[in-house]
């Protein structure tokens, strides 16, 4: 696994590494480049997302306002017909 | 060999909240098809399996989410029509205000492919925790944002209210990434025929990356318009107004308690 994201996962799964201070040390002695370490510990994800060579914030949209079956304003109507006749 | 999907949550923070099922789905798969809100956390995901492909491709500007998301379904659902171990990797919980991952699995289950879905730590469970609340102690409704504004709900300000993709409130075209001010003062108007303009409200951001700060601001409801919004943040309006004791059911409560009362006393004692 690259060090980097490594890092990040152990930041991300280790009760020990919650702390300002543990991350800190923990950080200067990972085996990353001193530009990372940097961008870590600034909190920088947009610029670490960078040189990383991939974008920080990517579309996380799931889920539409309304479902496509009452897209059409014609079978919401017929939808409300067949409930009244029922 | 028969082919499966399971669509799996791998939380919302990188490292932290991905369960051992869900991980062990992405080792064992043939191939894993990602839907992450952060390059990084796809980049994590490729350390975890050699095939990962990013469901981001389907998105664009100016196209329909609709055929967005039945372009992911379709993809997912030719790879397990192919026989394979498929994987949907999907960020928070995969069924937590999600399309792809409920429609793939449906779409699997109904060509007679074994499908499941593997529960993750949605942004939710992370608003719960980073601001104190529990949903059960005035109850808790939720909405997406611009489904909320399109249809007429029946909402309760004595309990909380979150409102989902507020970024991209009051969207018709189903084809944009974000709606702005002009949009939001419609929410806003909306709102305020319940909630008084200087209410509190919070906007809320979890940790993706792990050396994220949270983001929890509160502003006044009339100050939503001007605020800084994006796609993955999250409104939470707490409740204005005291819960309402509900007396038609309480004394229907109290004939029951007396009635039953009567019929103890009634019962001889052995
Ligand atoms: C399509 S939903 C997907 C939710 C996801 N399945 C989950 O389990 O949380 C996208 C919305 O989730 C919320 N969301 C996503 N990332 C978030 C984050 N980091 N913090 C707070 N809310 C977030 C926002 O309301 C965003 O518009």
């Amino acid at each position: 696994m690259s060090n980097i994201i490594q890092l990040l996962e152990r930041m991300g799964q280790d009760a020990a590494l919650q702390t300002e201070d543990s991350i800190l040390q923990t950080i200067d002695e990972s085996q990353i480049s001193s530009e990372q370490k940097e961008l870590l510990k600034s909190r920088k994800g947009d610029e670490l997302a960078e040189s990383l060579k991939t974008s920080k914030d990517i579309i996380c949209f799931l889920i539409p306002a309304k479902d496509e079956d009452d897209e059409s304003e014609n079978s919401e109507e017929s939808d409300e017909k067949s409930a009244v006749n029922q | 060999m028969a082919g499966s999907l399971a669509c799996v949550g791998i939380g919302m923070t990188l490292g932290a909240h991905i369960c051992p099922l869900a991980r062990s789905y992405i080792e064992q798969a043939d191939v894993v098809f990602s839907g992450v809100s952060n390059g990084i956390v796809e980049l994590w995901l490729q350390e975890m399996h050699g095939d990962v492909r990013s469901l981001q491709v389907y998105y664009d500007e100016g196209k329909s989410r609709h055929v967005t998301y039945r372009e992911m379904v379709d993809a997912i659902l030719a790879e397990v029509r192919q026989g394979k171990k498929v994987v949907g990797a999907f960020y928070g919980h995969p069924g937590v205000f999600a399309q792809a991952p409920h429609r793939s699995i449906e779409a699997a289950r109904a060509e007679g492919f074994e499908a499941v879905m593997v529960p993750g730590i949605s942004a939710e469970d992370c608003l719960i925790a980073d601001l104190g609340i529990d949903p059960g102690q005035f109850g808790c409704q939720q909405f997406e944002a611009s489904q909320f504004m399109f249809y007429q709900r029946r909402f309760d300000p004595s309990c909380y209210l979150i409102l989902w993709q507020i970024g991209l409130a009051g969207d018709k075209s189903m084809a944009r990434f974000a709606t702005g001010k002009a949009h939001r003062q419609v929410l806003i108007e909306l709102l305020a025929e319940t909630y008084p303009l200087d209410h509190q409200v919070i906007l809320y951001e979890a940790a993706v990356l792990p050396i994220d700060k949270v983001r929890k601001q509160s502003l006044a409801l009339r100050e939503l318009a001007d605020a800084e919004i994006f796609m993955h943040t999250t409104l939470v309006i707490p409740p204005s107004e005291k819960m309402r004791p509900n007396p038609t059911i309480l004394e229907k409560l109290a004939k029951l308690e007396t009635a039953h009362r009567v019929d103890d006393t009634l019962i001889p004692e052995n």
